[in-house]
């Protein structure tokens, strides 16, 4: 009776612990970096208009 | 004798310089003789008919072709026009988010917008052993003329965006900019979306707006669950759990549950 007790509060912990593990793991995040030269930050030019201008808009 | 001999010589030698001379034997060729330099007859007026004339006399001093450089220009030519203000600061864009989520639970995706720190560089070049170093061409720079805004929104379609509208935040030369946002997923599954960026010019004076997308990044994000246990309720178990284990499992459990058995029935 105490060895099967006993076998029995083994499997709970480990299932809790895992279960415990996976609930509080930290998540891992993903990092995507890229560098914009100023050329790209500029005033839009005003031929780029011209689809806006053209609908009206 | 002498003399008429000499006499005949003399006379022979001015008559094959008469037929060289006629024949052009003191002459190079045509095709080789370089370009005669223009002189300032041959650019005069026309005659009255129209008729270009030719020049009064052309010089013979030689013409050397120089050849032009390889090299990238290092003067802009004369019809350049300047190039459209910009902001003069190289930028660096940096997305973070997490590739997986529990079930259940919500994270944070983080979009930052901060200046590059490699500063400005001039652009060179290495042709043939030379080394040709660009000029830094001069940018109207945008902050004195207009109000820059960024703005940001985050696409994911079946997840839960919080904020979920357009994200402003003014951007000041040198500061960085950041965006937040909480997502949570509806369910398990794999969610893609985009996370857009846009700069909006305000004009000081005319107050014009205008607005280019700067970038726009694809996001996947997947909500997994353990064997259909979400995020809080495996916690909530795994808590538990642990607790009774240790219980059941403490050597002097045993006397522990006696003890508490005798004080229960002296209680009642």
């Amino acid at each position: 009776m105490r060895k099967l007790r006993l076998a029995v509060a083994v499997i709970v912990i480990l299932l809790s612990l895992a279960l415990l593990v996976w609930g509080l793991w930290p998540s891992v995040y993903q990092r995507h970096s890229i560098v914009v030269p100023p050329a790209e930050m500029s005033l839009p030019t005003p031929s780029s208009f011209e689809p806006i201008l053209r609908s009206g808009g | 004798m002498l003399r008429r001999r000499n006499v005949l010589l003399l006379l022979a030698g001015a008559a094959v310089f008469l037929t060289g001379s006629m024949c052009g034997f003191g002459s190079a060729p045509a095709n080789s003789m370089p370009p005669p330099a223009p002189t300032s007859e041959a650019f005069g007026t026309p005659s009255g008919g129209g008729v270009p004339t030719q020049a009064a006399e052309l010089t013979s001093l030689p013409v050397m072709i120089m050849p032009t450089p390889t090299a990238a220009a290092t003067t802009l030519p004369p019809q350049a026009t300047l190039p459209a203000p910009a902001i003069p600061e190289t930028r660096r864009l940096t997305l973070e988010y997490p590739p997986s989520i529990r079930s259940g639970d919500s994270d944070i995706v983080r979009l930052t917008l901060e200046v590059d720190t490699l500063g400005n560089m001039t652009p060179t070049a290495e042709t043939q052993g030379n080394v040709v170093t660009g000029q830094t061409v001069q940018i109207p720079n945008l902050y004195d003329t207009h109000n820059v805004i960024a703005e940001a929104r985050l696409d994911l379609a079946g997840v839960d965006v919080r904020p979920s509208e357009d994200v402003n935040s003014p951007l000041l030369p040198g500061q960085s900019v950041t965006f937040y946002w909480s997502v949570h997923p509806s369910g398990s599954g794999t969610f893609r979306g985009t996370a857009w960026l846009f700069l909006r010019f305000v004009d000081k004076v005319t107050k014009q707006e205008s607005r280019i997308p700067l970038s726009a990044q694809t996001i996947e994000i997947s909500s997994a669950d353990l064997l259909g246990i979400n995020g809080s309720l495996a916690r909530m178990a795994g808590g538990l759990g642990s607790v009774v284990g240790a219980v059941l499992g403490f050597p002097f459990a045993t006397d522990i549950l006696k003890w508490l058995w005798k004080r229960v029935r002296r209680g009642g």
